[in-house]
């Protein structure tokens, strides 16, 4: 990992944690929100993209979310609950919410970008099409219930994680999932796509 | 917190079915790069903007008894200048702290302790 100007003495210790990060973030360092950044820009560049379907879109909240981290660092409880990634992804995933509320009123097919061909893990045409036919199934759900299935099934977080991203309860989540799970069978079992009998 | 029922087969089924038809890729060295350089460019943008979101107790204070000093300068100087009435200090006062506002504040003696609690 590549460093821009570290501190004196930065190279003899070890890697400092996300909380002693935040609390220099809060003091204004820019070395330590440099470090931040490119400890978690990743996963979060992949949470945004999976919910706004949009890699600019993507990018865009991104940015916005590390901006907010810079500006209410002060706000982090490190004896909270949650990890310092769970609220960094909560804060992802307010914006994309935000966003997608805002842009609700649009064709599912104008709302992101063409995802990439090679990234497809289903092999045969037929298989894509399926593929394409549940990612429409999932972008088409009310947007809790979208969230938390991205989260939780696609993106594979522990179902604590997701209900701290949330902020709802472990029963909402559950709730939320259930709903999520018996409108998606439906919608793939009217387009034809073939489900697994236990789905 | 009551605990979620992670390891249900039900789950697992859902998540193989549907990670099946995740295109996202993960993200190259640029784009992070990209995003980064963004983010940067804004923060240094919000560091020649002072702003007060971040007043301490010990910073208003300070910028408390500074105000009081500009003042009873102008009062003095109101004084040294043999003004005829007291509505003229007041206005030399008020002249003051207006200079003051606009002028004694943004010098770095004054506004060091506001820039580096600026986030």
């Amino acid at each position: 990992m590549v460093h821009i100007t570290p501190h004196k003495g930065e190279y003899n210790r070890p890697e400092p944690d996300d909380n002693e990060l935040v609390r220099r973030v809060a003091a204004c360092d820019r070395v330590a929100f440099g470090m931040l950044m490119r400890r978690h820009m990743a996963a979060m560049v992949m949470t945004a993209q999976r919910l706004m379907s949009s890699r600019t879109e993507a990018d865009d909240v991104v940015q916005e979310a590390f901006l907010r981290l810079w500006m209410h660092a002060g706000r982090w409880n490190e004896h909270g609950t949650a990890q310092f990634k769970t609220w960094l992804r909560r804060i992802v995933t307010n914006l994309c919410m935000d966003r997608l509320r805002r842009r609700a009123w649009l064709p599912w097919e104008a709302a992101g970008d063409p995802e990439d061909e090679n990234a497809d893990s289903f092999a045969s045409t037929a298989d894509k099409k399926s593929a394409e036919i549940i990612r429409r199934c999932i972008a088409e759900l009310p947007l809790k219930q979208k969230c938390a299935v991205q989260l939780y099934y696609v993106e594979g977080l522990v179902g604590h994680d997701v209900a701290e991203t949330m902020s709802i309860s472990i029963g909402a989540l559950e709730s939320l999932l259930l709903r999520a799970r018996r409108r998606m069978k439906r919608q793939l079992e009217k387009q034809g796509v073939e489900t697994w009998r236990d789905l | 917190m009551a605990r979620f029922i992670d390891e249900t087969e039900r789950h697992n089924l859902w998540r193989k079915f549907l990670q099946k038809s995740d295109t996202v890729v993960w993200p190259d060295q640029d784009r992070l790069d990209q995003i980064e350089n963004v983010v940067m460019g804004r923060i240094a943008g919000f560091a020649s903007t002072p702003t007060t979101r971040s007043f301490q107790a010990s910073d208003i204070l300070r910028w408390s008894s500074a105000m009081v000093t500009a003042c009873l300068c102008g009062i003095l100087l109101a004084g040294a200048i043999q003004t005829p009435d007291n509505g003229q200090a007041r206005i030399a006062a008020l002249y003051t702290s207006a200079f003051y506002n606009t002028k004694v504040q943004s010098t770095s003696f004054f506004a060091e302790p506001w820039t580096q609690n600026i986030h």
